[in-house]
């Protein structure tokens, strides 16, 4: 019986011994959430931009209590990576949480000096989801973290649901933490969406090439449509078609992409197949389409997606960069020859060969073979 | 019949003590050595660990009720079962520690940072003498429980993982000219199988009979798809050339998925944080109990409940010392395959062949009757 009791105490013991753990527990708003980070370069320092939710419920300068007050942006600066952290870390009275950041803004500055140490940084950092967004900026990241996005208070959060909203409509490529770390660990060239201020709002302006870990080069948003082409998953683009005197728009959804290297005495070659779903949406005129006319506008849509392909790829080859995703394509279909061969000159010298087929597939609001045919196409 | 344990528990007491933690660095071995082959590896091992699992089972149907401490005797004498046990003791703390350390090590590194290492210890470590103190048969009943939870939520988490990954990160699935590497992924593969032995302090009852061998084949067969699903979708997410910069690949992995379409599940870490640390602490409850239940025999004069503190300070004790050691997981896994290789084939396989000359199985199935 006393022996029961003695248990009984050194569980009691034992217990709020445990539920002591609690003792230091902190309140969510005594820490600093950070809703984006961004890194800029400035006169040979490294400079982070913090965007930071302000959980107290204070107010702006002018009283008001709504809008982009609810955000502050902190900026802290230093010659390493870590004195810049440092310095932040002054500049906040409550210690900063990673564990919330939905971007990361790279800017220009540091693409070119290079984006390695900072992501070998966050590779080891705990409180960082691997799963965050990464981007990159032409602008100067206050003035791009000071900008009012239009549906969220957060610069964050809006480039963020922007990025995830292109990518569902199949119209982006983006990439996480995650991706960044094993392109760079495999030594694959790669690009980052660009996010930079168009009439002070943030809006996508196309991609960054990133290099052996630095800036190579940019591919303006209406060049990009051949690369979610080539590296979009459930990419869909839509297209206007001249066809005589009116317009077509179509809308393009790839159903697959096939990319089969064959290589054979030192040659590359690469076989490209896209098979695309194309839809009808609207035409300029009051004029209908019949067969004949839908596999004219259906062979001009193949033309001009073949197009978008051939420039992307002849744009990658004049920069002497594939960021194309072949590499993988490559090193699946010959796992032993990717250790061996200068990968980057091999896809130079290669010779690219693309199909396009596309199919026009029924649907849309209004029927086009009989809706308003003209008697000469019918 | 006392301390026994039904089929079902048998397959839990395997699935957690096999998997929970090796599972947590899996894929990193994996992808240093086999790459993309890693699932032809991870099948090889376990076909060449289904035959000493068969023989171990075969051991236990052929003596009811009774562990290799109580039937060895009568095969290879009393001095031949002492330093059987020993060494079974010796191999199984050895790996207990390894297990404890790197509970500790994946608490404080991934989840628990501020968290002092001996603290972890300190907390986690008399809760799985006080469970492992029960015996095995309440543990194979915690395990039947848990081990459901722990399986459904691993094939839930890595399906899920699957879902956000890349499918080229693992092909070639096969490719004759990495045949070499494939051969290299068996040396890490075997990790998961490290505790397989521990299947010869379990008594089996007359109810287990022929079915026993039936479960044990397909736990190895569920093993290896576990195995293969859990290394296959962390590669998918981080990719074969990043991961072998982690050592806990599993959590980077998990880590790294948030699947947006479940709004509910796209913290998967913190899922894991409570069912699969809990199967881990399963693990080391079951290798805990294990070596229990041989001291216990060998030291039948003295109190359970006595070597479960002797127990308990000793691993704990381990546990701070080991902690100012760095290499002391390589060491582990360097010697791994001499000490699978003499636990879960050689021994069984002496016994069995012993067992065979001398006629046991006839005798056996004569008491049966």
């Amino acid at each position: 019986m006393l022996f029961k009791k003695v248990l009984l105490l050194i569980m009691l013991i034992w217990m709020s011994i445990c539920i002591a753990g609690c003792y230091d527990s902190m309140d969510i708003n005594s820490q600093s959430l950070i809703t984006a980070v961004a890194l800029e370069r400035e006169n040979d320092e490294y400079v982070f931009y913090v965007e930071l939710p302000n959980l107290m419920g204070e107010t702006g300068q002018d009283g008001s209590g709504g809008g982009k007050q609810q955000y502050k942006v902190v900026r802290g600066s230093g010659k390493t990576l870590t004195q810049a952290r440092q310095d932040l870390n002054y500049k906040n009275d409550k210690p900063l949480f990673l564990g919330t950041v939905r971007v990361l803004i790279l800017t220009q500055n540091v693409a070119e000096h290079g984006i390695e140490e900072y992501m070998h940084r966050m590779q080891n950092d705990n409180q960082y989801r691997k799963a965050v967004n990464v981007i990159t900026t032409r602008v100067n990241p206050q003035d791009l973290l000071s900008a009012t996005p239009e549906n969220n208070v957060s610069v964050g959060f809006s480039i963020e649901d922007t990025l995830n909203t292109l990518e569902n409509a199949g119209q982006k490529v983006a990439h996480t933490s995650s991706d960044i770390l094993e392109n760079l660990a495999s030594k694959t060239c790669f690009v980052l969406p660009t996010f930079d201020l168009e009439n002070a709002k943030i809006s996508c302006t196309g991609y960054t090439i990133i290099h052996r870990g630095k800036y190579h080069g940019f591919i303006p948003e209406d060049e990009s449509k051949g690369l979610v082409w080539l590296l979009g998953d459930d990419a869909k683009w839509t297209y206007v078609i001249p066809y005589k005197d009116y317009e077509v728009t179509v809308e393009a959804r790839l159903i697959s992409r096939a990319i089969k290297p064959a290589y054979s005495n030192e040659k590359l070659t690469l076989d490209l197949d896209f098979t695309f779903d194309t839809r009808i949406m609207y035409l300029s005129k009051d004029v209908g389409m019949n067969d004949f006319v839908q596999e004219q506008v259906n062979q001009e849509l193949q033309n001009v997606v073949l197009g978008d392909i051939t420039d992307t790829i002849k744009k990658s080859k004049q920069l002497g960069c594939e960021y194309l995703g072949f590499k993988d394509f490559f090193r699946i279909s010959y796992p032993d020859k990717i250790r061996h061969i200068d990968w980057l000159q091999t896809y130079l010298d290669s010779s690219i060969n693309i199909t396009v087929k596309s199919k026009i597939k029924p649907g849309g609001l209004a029927n086009f073979k009989t809706y308003g045919l003209q008697p000469e196409e019918s | 019949m006392v301390n026994t344990i039904t089929n079902r528990q048998m397959f839990f007491i395997l699935v957690l003590t096999l998997s929970a933690y090796s599972i947590i660095p899996l894929a990193n071995r994996m992808a240093e050595t086999a790459g993309t082959g890693a699932w032809l590896s991870l099948l090889v091992t376990s076909l060449i660990f289904m035959l000493p699992l068969l023989g171990i089972v075969y051991l236990n149907n052929l003596f009811k009720g009774k562990t290799v401490f109580d039937y060895a005797p009568k095969l290879i004498g009393k001095a031949g079962t002492y330093l059987i046990s020993m060494y079974y003791v010796l191999f199984f703390l050895l790996f207990l520690f390894y297990l404890v350390l790197e509970v500790g090590v994946v608490l404080n590194a991934d989840f628990f940072p501020e968290t002092p290492l001996w603290i972890i210890g300190f907390i986690c470590i008399p809760v799985f003498c006080y469970i492992s103190n029960k015996g095995i048969t309440t543990v194979a009943r915690l395990c039947e429980v848990i081990g459901m939870i722990f399986i459904i939520t691993g094939i839930l988490v890595h399906v899920l993982m699957i879902t956000q990954g890349k499918l080229n990160r693992i092909l070639p699935l096969f490719s004759s000219a990495e045949i070499e590497n494939y051969v290299r992924g068996i040396k890490p593969a075997i990790l998961p199988f490290i505790p397989m032995s521990l299947l010869l302090t379990i008594p089996f009852a007359k109810q287990n009979g022929k079915k026993s061998t039936k479960t044990a084949v397909l736990t190895i067969l569920f093993l290896v798809f576990f195995y293969v699903l859990v290394v296959e979708s962390c590669i998918m997410k981080v990719g074969l050339n990043d991961i072998v910069n982690y050592k806990d690949s599993l959590i980077v992995a998990i880590r790294d998925t948030a699947p947006t379409f479940f709004e509910f599940f796209t913290r998967l870490d913190i899922l894991y944080l409570t069912v699969g640390m809990t199967g881990l602490f399963m693990g080391v409850i079951v290798i805990m109990t294990v070596i229990l239940e041989f001291v216990c025999r060998m030291f039948a004069q003295v109190k359970r409940s006595v070597i479960s503190i002797a127990l308990g300070v000793m691993t704990f004790s381990a546990y701070l010392i080991l902690i100012g050691i760095s290499d002391f997981d390589i060491f582990i896994l360097d010697i791994e395959p001499y000490l699978v290789f003499v636990s879960a084939m050689l021994i069984p396989s002496i016994l069995l062949i012993v067992a065979k000359l001398k006629k046991v199985g006839k005798q056996g199935k004569r008491h049966a009757v």
